[in-house]
């Protein structure tokens, strides 16, 4: 390339003033966000009358709990529990759940690695035929709804995940262990004819295998979701 | 932060936007970013790394939300460069290789004005280092095209 192109391209500066523009806007987040941070240690600086009084609710509170679930008095022992049990969740992109039966995936093209293809994708990426990226790679992107879900694995280094709420993904792995609640998007790679790729979910009570199989002859994938809940 | 980065990131997502309001917002985003996700780096070269392909997700991102604006007239474009004080000489081949479709002229940036070795603008663009060659010598291609001659 020609040496004044170069020197010509180096002649584009930032318009005065953006720099300060920029810098004011990053302090007037961190000042806001010191802000919440502040508050929230002032909330819990109470004076220790209200904190004896909360604390005397909380016991009053539980102890009603705890009598109608039969844990104190009549049935001493029981062993109680609470919270949703671990469950997994398998979408396709249009939203419908897949179950034992195989179901054909949406294909999409672009780079899911690229956290700006996955951030469209939770509102919908545009089918292949509509990004014009003819040489970019192919790959299909499950939803999957999770609820303390703690290792993802994969049988090949491809696995990558994106967590929707924490607006953060992960590099191409072969496991993963999360601790969380919610949604997240689950990206698969590009692959040949009749090759199978499986991902393994499991947590601490469920285990769901999700088996994913690209038929080029019909150019398109199928994905079958398998649960063990009794692992 | 601020002095080292301002200006190579705008130039770069002017050259992806061609409009200067949405790569102002754009490299705005960018620090944001980085101060929101406060992420440490190995040296210098992996910093400038890092805000090169944030740049480049969050330009490309832009154009998909407004595809719209992405059909920037260049005479528009050369209003630009005139009032940054680049010649009409010298900015006939920026002008051209701004005219290229946004995939062409993301890598010939990279590669031919930011200078970055081909293997590193494959890292940059998620991108193998064969379809990197392939984008240039397409841009080439079409470069040639409209300014009638060879870089």
């Amino acid at each position: 390339m020609n040496k004044n192109t170069i020197d010509a391209y180096h002649k584009i500066t930032a318009p005065k003033g953006l720099k300060e523009r920029i810098e004011a806007n990053v302090l007037a987040e961190q000042e806001a966000r010191s802000v919440r941070r502040n508050r929230w240690w002032k909330e819990i600086r109470m004076p220790a009358a209200t904190v004896f009084a909360a604390a005397v609710i909380c016991l009053i509170v539980w102890a009603g709990g705890a009598g109608m679930s039969g844990l104190i008095g009549e049935k001493p022992g029981t062993e109680m529990r609470m919270g949703i049990s671990p469950r997994v969740v398998v979408m396709s992109e249009n939203g419908s759940v897949l179950g034992s039966e195989e179901t054909v995936l949406e294909v999409y093209s672009g780079d899911m690695t690229d956290p700006n293809v996955l951030l469209a994708g939770s509102n919908g990426i545009a089918p292949a035929e509509e990004n014009g990226e003819e040489d970019s790679a192919k790959a299909v992107v499950l939803q999957v709804g999770v609820t303390d879900v703690s290792t993802f694995r994969a049988d090949s280094d491809a696995l990558s995940v994106y967590l929707v709420n924490e607006m953060l993904w992960t590099e191409p792995c072969s496991e993963l262990i999360l601790k969380m609640d919610g949604e997240l998007c689950v990206l698969l790679p590009a692959m040949g004819d009749g090759e199978v790729f499986n991902i393994e979910i499991s947590s601490a009570e469920t285990k769901s295998t999700i088996t994913i199989v690209y038929d080029e002859t019909a150019g398109r994938y199928l994905a079958s979701c398998q649960e063990n809940t009794g692992k | 932060m601020f002095e080292r980065y301002t200006d190579m990131l705008y130039r770069l997502c002017y050259s992806i936007l061609l409009q200067k309001e949405d790569a102002e917002d754009a490299v705005q985003d960018v620090f944001l970013i980085y101060y929101r996700k406060q992420p440490t780096f190995a040296d210098e070269d992996h910093e400038k790394a890092w805000f090169i392909r944030v740049a480049v997700n969050r330009c490309k991102d832009l154009l998909r939300r407004n595809k719209i604006r992405t059909a920037v007239p260049l005479s528009e474009v050369e209003e630009t460069l005139a009032a940054e004080g680049i010649e009409h000489e010298e900015s006939q081949v920026l002008t051209a290789i701004y005219g290229l479709p946004e995939k062409y002229r993301i890598v010939m940036i990279l590669h031919y004005l930011e200078e970055y070795p081909i293997a590193q603008v494959a890292e940059l663009c998620k991108l193998t280092p064969s379809a990197v060659k392939m984008r240039l010598s397409r841009g080439r291609e079409q470069l040639k095209a409209s300014l009638g001659r060879e870089l």
